[in-house]
C-alpha cells in the first residue's frame, strides 16, 4: 500500500492499537478519571462518549501525554508509552486533533499539514541553513505529499491561503489533514464534528471511513450521537470518568445503564 | 543586634516600602488584564519629578506633591485609554511592548520638558534625624512607613468593603464572569492603572527627599519593582508588600555587607531565580492550562 | 514567502549594494550603511528567535555586548589575535545562553521578557562595574581588526565585509524559514501544543534557535567593538536592547528583509532628528507605540499586505 495516506505497519491484521489499564487523573480533589480500563483493537473506529464532564478529553490528552496519569498504564501497539511526552508519543506513531483547534495562524494550510510530517525530514537547523540537495529533495516530496492530504480532506483550494483566513469548518479538516501527515498508526479525534451543520458533519464520518480504509485505527471522541454510532466498530461510554459500558454500538444502546445515565436525553 | 545592621535594616525597609508600593502597582494590572505594565517605574519617576519641578518652583512642598500624583495618575488614565484600550484583543506580546513604548513616551517627554537634570524633594518634615535602636533614622523613612501602611490598609478596607473594589476583584479572578454579572470591565482595567499610578506616584515621592531622581529613574525603579512583585507572587496584593519589603532589605544588606555596586543585581537576579525556582512566588496560587 | 520572491529579492539586496560604492558615497554614508548592516545581521537574529518562534528578548544587547567586550579584553589585556578572541566571545555568549536558555524558555510572555531582562542589565551592571577590566562607564579603546596579518582598515574594506555578511546571513536565514527546522520554529510561535503533537521537540528548538541568535549577536558586537575602535558598557544596555526590540517590530516581525527595513529605519531616524536630539526618546517611543496599536505585524508585512490587497481590487 502506497499513498500519502499509507499507513506504516499497516496490513498487519488484527491486534491491540491501544490499551489502557487502571488509568486514573484528579484535579485537586476532583477524580477526572477513575480506574479506567478498555482496549481498541487495530483498524476499528472506537468511539468515546459521555455527557460533558465525563472526563472524555482529559482521557485523550492523558493518552496523547499532555497530562499525566497519577495511576494506570497506556500500551501502544504492545509499548509501554505511560507517561511519555507528545513528543515522544508522536515517534511511537500518535496523532491527533483538538477539540479547540490548535492550528498555526501564523502560517498556511499547506505549511500546517507540513508540520505534521515534521518527524519524517532532517529538522535540523544547520542543515535548514545551507539547504543541502537531499533536504530539499525531501522537503519537496512532503510538499507534494501535504498537496495531496489536503485534496484528500477535500480544501486543496486554500493550500496558499492563512489558516487565520480559513473557516471553522476548513480549520477542523485542516487539523485532520496535519494529523495523517505523520502517517500514524493510531488517530486520536477530538469531536471533530463540533461545531458543524449536518453537511459538513456528513464529510467527516466520510473522512474517518476513509482514515480506516487506509489501515490508520481512530480513536474518536465525540457527542455527536448520529456520527458516532454510525461510524465506531465499538463504543466506550465515560461517566464522571468512569467506565460505564463497553462494547458494540447495539450493545451500548441498549444497556439499560447507558440509557439511564446519558442516552435518555440524547438523539 | 550591632546599630549597623538597624541601620541597614531601616534603610532597606524604606526603600522597600517604595518597592512594595510599584510592585501594588502591578499587581493591580495584572490582575485586571493579565498584563504586565513596563511603564510602572515611569509612574513612579513621574511623580517624583513633577513634585519635584513644582517644589522649584516655589510652590508649597503639599500642592506639589498632589501635583505629583495626579500627574502619574491621568498618565494612567490616558495610557489605558490611548494605548491600551485601541489594542485590546491583540496577544499580549504586542500589549507588553506598548507598555514599553508608553514607558519610552513618558521618559521622552519629561526629558524634553524637563531637561536631564537630577531633582530632589525636601524632606517631609525637616532634616533632624531619629534615633532608635542606635540607629540614625531620617524622619522621612518614618513618612515613608506612615503612609505605606496608611494605604494598605486604605486598599484593605476599598478592596473588602466597597462595591468598585469588590468589582475590580472580582475582574481579577474571572474577567468573564465579572462582565456576565455587569461589572464593567473597561471601567477596571481604567481604574487599575489610575490606582497603579497614584500608587507608583506616592512611592517616589515619598522617598525623593532620600534618593535623587532624574528622567531615566524610572527603568531600574520599574525592574525593581516587578522583582518585588515576582517575588511576592505576581498579582498578590500581600505578597506585593512582603515581597516588596524583602527586597528592599536584601538590596541594603548586599549593599552594607558585599558590594555596593552589585546592590541593583539583586533584584535582577531575584527575577531570574524566581522565574526558574519558585515561578508563582512566595504567595501567589497554582494553574492549570486546559488543552 | 517562497522561493523565486526570496531568490528576487537577495538579487535586489545585492544589486543594491553593488551600486552603493559606485555613487561615491562619502565616509559618513559609508558608515551608516555599515551599522546598518550589522544591525540588520542582529536583527536577522532576534527576529528568527521572536518573529519567527514567539519568544521575545529584552536583553539581547548582552549578548551583543559579551562579544564586544571579549574582543577588546582579549586583544588589548592579553594581546589575542583578533579572529581568536572573537570566536572565544562567541563561545562564551553560547554557552551562557545555553546555560539560561532551558530555564528561562520554560517561562512564557513577560516571564520571559522580564527574565531577559533582568539578564541583560546584570550584564551591563557588570560592564559598567569591573573598571579593571572593562574601563568602566568610560569605556575602553579597542585595538582594529586585524586578519591574517593584515589589519582591516578604511570604509571600503568594512563595507565589503558586512555587506558580504549581510548577504550570507539573508540566504542562511531565509533557507532556514523555508526548512523543516523553520517551520517548526513557526510552529512553535502559532500553536505550541500542536507542534509537540506533531513530534517538535519545542524545548530544544527554542532553545537552539535562541543559541543561535545570542551567537550572532556576539559576532556582531566583536565585528562593531572594532569598527568604531571603542567600547562603552552603554552597547550592552537595555536601551540597545530595545532598539533592537524596535527593530524587529518596525520592520516586520517574522520578516527576513523586513529586518533590514527595521535596522534601516531605527538607525536612520536619530539622523532625521539630529536638531532635535533630546526629542529622540520620545519620538521614538511614540512610533513604537503607534506601530504596535496599528501596525502589529510590523511595516513590511503590513504594507504587503495592503499592496497585495490594492493588487486584488484592481483585478476585479
Amino acid at each position: 500500500m502506497s499513498g500519502p495516506t499509507a499507513v506504516r505497519g499497516a496490513g498487519s491484521g488484527s491486534g491491540t492499537a491501544l490499551e489502557v489499564s487502571g488509568l486514573a487523573r484528579s484535579f485537586g480533589g476532583v477524580k477526572a478519571i477513575d480506574d479506567l480500563s478498555f482496549r481498541v483493537e487495530t483498524g476499528h473506529v472506537y468511539g468515546v462518549i459521555g455527557p460533558n464532564g465525563a472526563g472524555k478529553t482529559t482521557l485523550i490528552n492523558l493518552i496523547t501525554g499532555l497530562y499525566r496519569p497519577d495511576r494506570g498504564t497506556v500500551r501502544l501497539f504492545g509499548q509501554d508509552v505511560t507517561g511519555r511526552t507528545p513528543e515522544a508519543l508522536a515517534r511511537a506513531g500518535l496523532s491527533r486533533t483538538f477539540q479547540n483547534l490548535q492550528v498555526c495562524m501564523n502560517m498556511t494550510a499547506l505549511e500546517n499539514v507540513m508540520v505534521g510530517a515534521h518527524l519524517r525530514l532532517d529538522a535540523r537547523l544547520l542543515a535548514g541553513m545551507l539547504r543541502l540537495p537531499g533536504l530539499r529533495r525531501a522537503d519537496a516530496a512532503c510538499r507534494a505529499r501535504a498537496m495531496e492530504l489536503l485534496s484528500f480532506v477535500g480544501i486543496d483550494g486554500v493550500a496558499q491561503h492563512l489558516a487565520s483566513d480559513l473557516s471553522y469548518g476548513v480549520l477542523k479538516r485542516l487539523e485532520i489533514a496535519r494529523a495523517m501527515a505523520s502517517q500514524p498508526r493510531l488517530v486520536l479525534l477530538d469531536e471533530p464534528a463540533a461545531g458543524l451543520n449536518h453537511t459538513e458533519t456528513a464529510g467527516i464520518e466520510q473522512l474517518i471511513r476513509r482514515l480506516t480504509g487506509e489501515g490508520a485505527t481512530v480513536l474518536l471522541v465525540e457527542h455527536d450521537m448520529k456520527l458516532v454510532m454510525g461510524v465506531s466498530d465499538r463504543l466506550l461510554v465515560l461517566h464522571h470518568g468512569q467506565h460505564l459500558a463497553s462494547g458494540t454500538v447495539q450493545a451500548v444502546r441498549n444497556d439499560p445503564r447507558v440509557i439511564e445515565a446519558y442516552l435518555g436525553a440524547a438523539a | 543586634m550591632s546599630s549597623q545592621l538597624v541601620q541597614f535594616l531601616f534603610s532597606g525597609l524604606t526603600v522597600g516600602a517604595m518597592y512594595a508600593l510599584a510592585a501594588l502597582g502591578y499587581a493591580l494590572i495584572y490582575n485586571a488584564s493579565h498584563l504586565v505594565n513596563f511603564a510602572q517605574g515611569e509612574f513612579i519617576m513621574l511623580g517624583a519629578m513633577v513634585a519635584s519641578v513644582m517644589v522649584e518652583a516655589r510652590l508649597p512642598l503639599p500642592v506639589a506633591i498632589a501635583a505629583g500624583i495626579a500627574a502619574a495618575t491621568a498618565t494612567g488614565v490616558l495610557m489605558e485609554r490611548l494605548a491600551i484600550r485601541p489594542a485590546r484583543g491583540a496577544p499580549h506580546i504586542t500589549l507588553l511592548i506598548i507598555t514599553l513604548g508608553v514607558a519610552l513616551v513618558i521618559r521622552g517627554a519629561v526629558q524634553v520638558v524637563l531637561g536631564k537634570g537630577n531633582h530632589g524633594l525636601p524632606p517631609f518634615s525637616g532634616e533632624a534625624p531619629v534615633h532608635f535602636a542606635g540607629a540614625t533614622l531620617s524622619s522621612q523613612s518614618l513618612w515613608v512607613f506612615g503612609v505605606t501602611i496608611a494605604i494598605v490598609l486604605l486598599l484593605a478596607w476599598y478592596f473588602g468593603r466597597t462595591r468598585s473594589g469588590k468589582a475590580m476583584l472580582a475582574t481579577s479572578h474571572n474577567a468573564l464572569a465579572a462582565r456576565l454579572v455587569g461589572i464593567d470591565t473597561q471601567w477596571v482595567l481604567m481604574g487599575s492603572f489610575a490606582m497603579s499610578g497614584a500608587l507608583g506616584a506616592i512611592g517616589g515621592v515619598l522617598v525623593a527627599p532620600i534618593t535623587f531622581t532624574s528622567y531615566d529613574a524610572g527603568v531600574v525603579l520599574g525592574v525593581k519593582g516587578f522583582a518585588a512583585a515576582a517575588l511576592g507572587g505576581l498579582g498578590s496584593g500581600p505578597g506585593a508588600i512582603v515581597g516588596g519589603l524583602l527586597l528592599g532589605v536584601l538590596e541594603a544588606l548586599t549593599a552594607g555587607y558585599l558590594s555596593a555596586a552589585y546592590k541593583d543585581v539583586v533584584a535582577y537576579l531575584a527575577i531570574l531565580l524566581v522565574f526558574i525556582f519558585l515561578p508563582r512566588g512566595l504567595f501567589g496560587g497554582q494553574r492549570t492550562d486546559r488543552v | 514567502m517562497n522561493r523565486s520572491r526570496s531568490r528576487a529579492g537577495v538579487a535586489i539586496l545585492a544589486a543594491v549594494l553593488l551600486v552603493f560604492p559606485l555613487l561615491g558615497p562619502g565616509a559618513y554614508a559609508y558608515d551608516l550603511v555599515i551599522r546598518i548592516s550589522m544591525s540588520a545581521v542582529v536583527v536577522i537574529g532576534l527576529n528568527l528567535l521572536f518573529g519567527y518562534t514567539g519568544q521575545i528578548s529584552l536583553g539581547h544587547a548582552a549578548f551583543y555586548g559579551l562579544g564586544a567586550y571579549a574582543s577588546a579584553i582579549l586583544t588589548t589585556h592579553f594581546a589575542w589575535p583578533a579572529l581568536a578572541a572573537m570566536a572565544a566571545g562567541a563561545a562564551a555568549t553560547g554557552l551562557l545562553a545555553l546555560a539560561v536558555s532551558r530555564p528561562i524558555l520554560k517561562l512564557s510572555g513577560h516571564h520571559l521578557a522580564m527574565g531577559t531582562l533582568a539578564l541583560g542589565l546584570i550584564a551591563s551592571t557588570v560592564f559598567n562595574n569591573e573598571t579593571r577590566w572593562t574601563g568602566g562607564s568610560d569605556g575602553m579603546p579597542v585595538p582594529p581588526l586585524a586578519m591574517f596579518g593584515a589589519e582591516l582598515a578604511g570604509e571600503f574594506a568594512w563595507y565589503v565585509l558586512t555587506s558580504l555578511l549581510l548577504l550570507v546571513v539573508v540566504v542562511a536565514a531565509l533557507n532556514l524559514v523555508d526548512s523543516p527546522a523553520g517551520r517548526a520554529l513557526q510552529a512553535i510561535r502559532g500553536s505550541e501544543t500542536a507542534a509537540r503533537v506533531a513530534g517538535i521537540e519545542t524545548a530544544r528548538f527554542k532553545s537552539r534557535v535562541f543559541v543561535l541568535s545570542a551567537v550572532l549577536a556576539s559576532v556582531m558586537g566583536s565585528l562593531a567593538a572594532h569598527y568604531v575602535a571603542f567600547i562603552t558598557p552603554g552597547a550592552a544596555g537595555l536601551a540597545r536592547s530595545v532598539e533592537f526590540l524596535m527593530m524587529v517590530v518596525f520592520g516586520g516581525m517574522a520578516s527576513v528583509f523586513g529586518s533590514i527595513v527595521g535596522a534601516a529605519f531605527v538607525t536612520l531616524l536619530p539622523q532625521f532628528l539630529h536638531a532635535f536630539e533630546s526629542w529622540e526618546t520620545l519620538v521614538l517611543g511614540l512610533i513604537l507605540t503607534a506601530a504596535m496599536i496599528f501596525m502589529p505585524g510590523g511595516i513590511v508585512p503590513t504594507l504587503r499586505g495592503a499592496l497585495a490587497r490594492r493588487r486584488k481590487e484592481a483585478a476585479r
